[in-house]
């Protein structure tokens, strides 16, 4: 059976698919099959993320209507062998469909990998509670920034769960962190009763590597971050990408210096 | 520095203020009184009972209560 995990927030574009992508690159890279499923329906843009928009040809109304298999819809991603995703459906939904259909869904995919990747929507509406009626772990994003963390509280409050959830900070920026003009990762974990799994850096190439190349370059800052959070999961461990590193000493100084100056 | 402690307070308090009014904390609070009402009758603990809230298709809350039990209480606890 899979470890299913729902990717959750409080506040909208915090990087949710984002992470679900990369996150699901990465596992596959490691040789985990890992299945991403898209439950922002309306909203959806991991197909986009992926890169596969033009390859569906089932989505999952169809297999609510019983119009193909679950397995049919699948589409494997172009780069990762290991990945698959569960194509959302995109606009209007033609039929009204709760955690029940999804849930039988997924059980029947599950056992064809190691991981489920499941993309919520933001906020703690009905779409949420869907989507976390489908997982049995749970990874709250947040920014740095104080109404995304306030909004991730009322997500962590809200998850009825055995298992305390697991809490992603991303956009992290070390420099402004080290100049105090950014909320720290420790002040952020000792805020939210969540697990800290990772904390992922800021990174200008984020949407357009996604769009082009697959996975990230293993040595950037990002990868790095990303390949911690996937071991972390895998080990049950907890090393964290330390976003403030490459602004300390002398190099690091003269980095910060010339960042704040841009 | 000083701002940020500024800000820090601010989180800080906005967190607590929003918790005092959580409508969905309810499931915890269920929970444990469900516990108690059926330890009267059985044996069991908290980690027995599963309670699941989901919503259905027409968005209404579908409250699943699954207990699993290894020994019903023997009468005399109701004898009166
Ligand atoms: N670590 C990051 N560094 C830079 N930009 C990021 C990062 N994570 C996400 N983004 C950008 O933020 C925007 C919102 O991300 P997205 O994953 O769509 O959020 P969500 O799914 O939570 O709404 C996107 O444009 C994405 O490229
Ligand atoms: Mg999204």
């Amino acid at each position: 059976m899979a470890r299913k995990f729902v990717i959750t927030s409080g506040k909208g574009g915090v990087g949710k698919t984002t992470i679900v992508a990369s996150l699901g690159l990465t596992l596959a890279r490691l040789g985990y099959k890992t299945l991403l499923i898209d439950m922002d329906f309306g909203l959806n843009n991991l197909d986009v993320l992926m890169n596969i928009e033009n390859k569906i040809v089932y989505d999952i109304i169809d297999v609510i209507e019983g119009k193909c298999s679950p397995k049919q819809a699948l589409i494997q991603d172009l780069i990762e062998n290991n990945l698959y995703i569960f194509p959302s459906t995109h606009g209007f939904c033609r039929v009204k469909f709760g955690s029940r259909e999804l849930l039988a869904i997924i059980s029947s995919l599950e056992k064809y990998f190691d991981f489920v990747l499941i993309d919520s929507p933001a906020g703690i509406d009905g779409g949420f509670r869907r989507a976390i009626g489908c997982g049995d772990e749970y990874i709250v994003v947040t920014t740095p920034h104080l109404s995304a963390i306030r909004d991730a509280d009322k997500i962590i409050t809200n998850l009825i769960s055995e298992k305390k959830p697991y809490l992603i900070i991303n956009r992290a920026r070390g420099d402004l962190m080290l100049d105090s003009k950014m909320l720290n990762v420790k002040t952020i974990i000792n805020s939210l009763n969540a697990e800290i799994i990772g904390v992922i850096p800021e990174d200008d190439n984020v949407s357009l590597q996604l769009l082009t190349g697959g996975a990230f370059d293993e040595n950037t800052a990002i990868q790095k971050s990303l390949n911690m959070i996937a071991h972390n999961i895998i080990s049950g461990e907890n090393k964290i990408f330390d976003c403030t590193k490459k602004y300390r000493g002398f190099l690091g100084t003269i980095r910060k210096n010339l960042k704040s100056r841009l | 520095m000083k701002n940020l402690q500024i800000v820090e307070n601010r989180l800080k308090n906005m967190i607590v203020s929003d918790k005092k009014e959580n409508p969905m904390r309810i499931a915890k609070v269920l929970k444990s009184e469900i516990v108690n009402v059926l330890k009267n009758y059985f044996e069991i603990t908290c980690e027995d009972v599963n309670l699941d809230i989901l919503i259905d298709e027409n968005g209404k809350y579908d409250i699943q209560i699954n207990v699993l039990s290894r020994a019903i209480k023997i009468a005399n606890t109701f004898a009166d």
